[in-house]
């Protein structure tokens, strides 16, 4: 499936150290773009310093380098409605339900378009509920359909479904692929997993294992 | 048991109960006002040991150590009661508050900061409802401080109300009245927290209440 050439989002140059006084670098020279519209999976081996750089990407964490660019904008460290971040970590706001948590995305309320996102993610029927009256795939969902409430530039999926067992993370990994077909968000797959990306991604950015970690290569996967 | 008046023990009662309400919504107000803007105080100010000093030192001492300070500014009656309550209740419904907004997660914040949510909204829409379960432990804890400290403070300096009745039935030596006193201050005490804990189960469903 075609993708646009327009870069919406690039990692530039960003390196990263933990602790104070030059301590360990754990990113290196990080760079790489996400085109209009493409689903781009990021893998590495666990502690690896994906979700750092989820974070970094989101605005959350200021890297020791480099820049984050949205739509050409510098926006390094500086969260926004542009970057949805889906923690791996359950993030719903336990107080609302599935409905008020979208509406409370939208930029307006719009109950038909918060309607139109319970759908998307198979969640009909279960709009007054709590989060925590849900199963564990339905708040990924219900996370997944918020992050799009956002409508933002780029949805990063931070192994959002590495907590399911294997069979409910696929499927949800199957929906994810109808999602963006229905609605072309550009997104950012973090995993562990490369199998995660199968008929999903449209390149895999190899992450290395050692310290720092750097870019090992990056894969066009086949053509969705 | 002769001496045992229905309608005053009742009126006894009533005004104890006012006098907690009123002090404990105040100290509510107050106390989750004051414990939501600490919270949003920046971290070297937060951290800052003169100003810990100054909101944690005057939780330590005792409702009734304040009872001649307030006796002296507001005289005997009614307010000085409701200023002993709120004492009493303050500390605690201000500590949870500020424990509860400082211990929302990290997650939480987050994606409140990428929907952009700043300022007033954010703490209304984010910190409030996500330390809600901490501030009912708080208001929990500031109804039984509340109860006590008009109890006593009616004992010391009190014309109406259960504390004073005790005081009373203490000089006739009415110890069997004095009885009937103390038995109602623990069932109204109970109460006033079973009250509270229907009222949180009702405002945070979403939140388990394991008593």
């Amino acid at each position: 499936m075609a993708v646009s050439r327009l870069t919406v989002f690039e990692f530039r140059k960003v390196s990263h150290t933990f602790g104070e006084n030059a301590g360990a670098l754990v990113l290196e020279d990080i760079s790489f773009e996400i085109r209009e519209g493409e689903c781009v999976g990021l893998t590495g081996p666990s502690g690896c310093g994906k979700s750092t750089l989820a974070q970094i990407g989101a605005g959350f964490v200021t890297p020791s380098r480099g820049e984050v660019l949205v739509d050409g904008r510098n926006l390094t460290s500086t969260p926004s409605r542009a970057v949805a971040l889906i923690h791996q970590e359950l993030d719903l706001f336990p107080w609302l339900k599935v409905e008020k948590q979208i509406l409370f995305a939208l930029q307006k309320a719009d109950t038909s378009r918060a309607k139109e996102l319970i759908s998307l993610v198979k969640l009909s029927g279960f709009e007054k509920y709590y989060p925590n009256q849900l199963s564990g795939g339905m708040k990924k969902r219900l996370a997944l359909a918020r992050g799009l409430a956002i409508n933002p530039k780029l949805l990063i999926l931070d192994e959002s479904f590495s907590s399911l067992d294997s069979n409910l993370k696929y499927d949800l990994y199957r929906d994810l692929r109808l999602i963006w077909e229905k609605t072309k968000t550009t997104i950012l797959l973090i995993t562990h997993d490369s199998k995660d990306l199968q008929s999903l991604a449209h390149r895999e950015v190899k992450l290395s294992a050692g310290k720092p970690t750097r870019i090992v290569e990056i894969v066009e996967m086949p053509a969705l | 048991m002769e001496y045992y008046d229905l309608t005053t023990v009742a009126l006894n009662c009533l005004y104890s109960i006012e006098r907690v309400l009123v002090g404990v919504l105040m100290a509510t107000v107050f106390g989750i006002s004051i414990g939501l803007l600490r919270s949003m105080l920046p971290r070297k100010v937060k951290g800052n040991k003169l100003i810990k000093l100054l909101f944690e030192a005057p939780k330590f001492p005792p409702p009734i150590a304040w009872i001649p300070f307030v006796i002296l500014f507001f005289g005997i009656g009614e307010i000085s009661a409701y200023v002993i309550v709120f004492i009493g209740a303050f500390s605690p419904i201000f500590t949870s508050t500020y424990e509860g907004a400082e211990s929302v997660p990290m997650v939480i914040r987050n994606i409140a900061r990428g929907m952009e949510i700043k300022g007033l909204r954010y703490l209304w829409k984010i910190i409030f409802p996500a330390a809600l379960p901490q501030i009912f432990t708080g208001i929990r804890v500031g109804v039984g401080m509340g109860w006590m400290s008009v109890i006593a403070a009616e004992m010391i300096s009190g014309q109406s109300g259960l504390g004073y009745s005790i005081q009373i039935n203490r000089l006739n030596m009415q110890y069997d009245l004095m009885t009937v006193d103390i038995v109602l201050i623990g069932l109204i005490g109970f109460l006033l927290f079973e009250t509270i804990v229907f009222l949180q189960k009702k405002i945070i469903p979403w939140h388990e209440v394991t008593m």
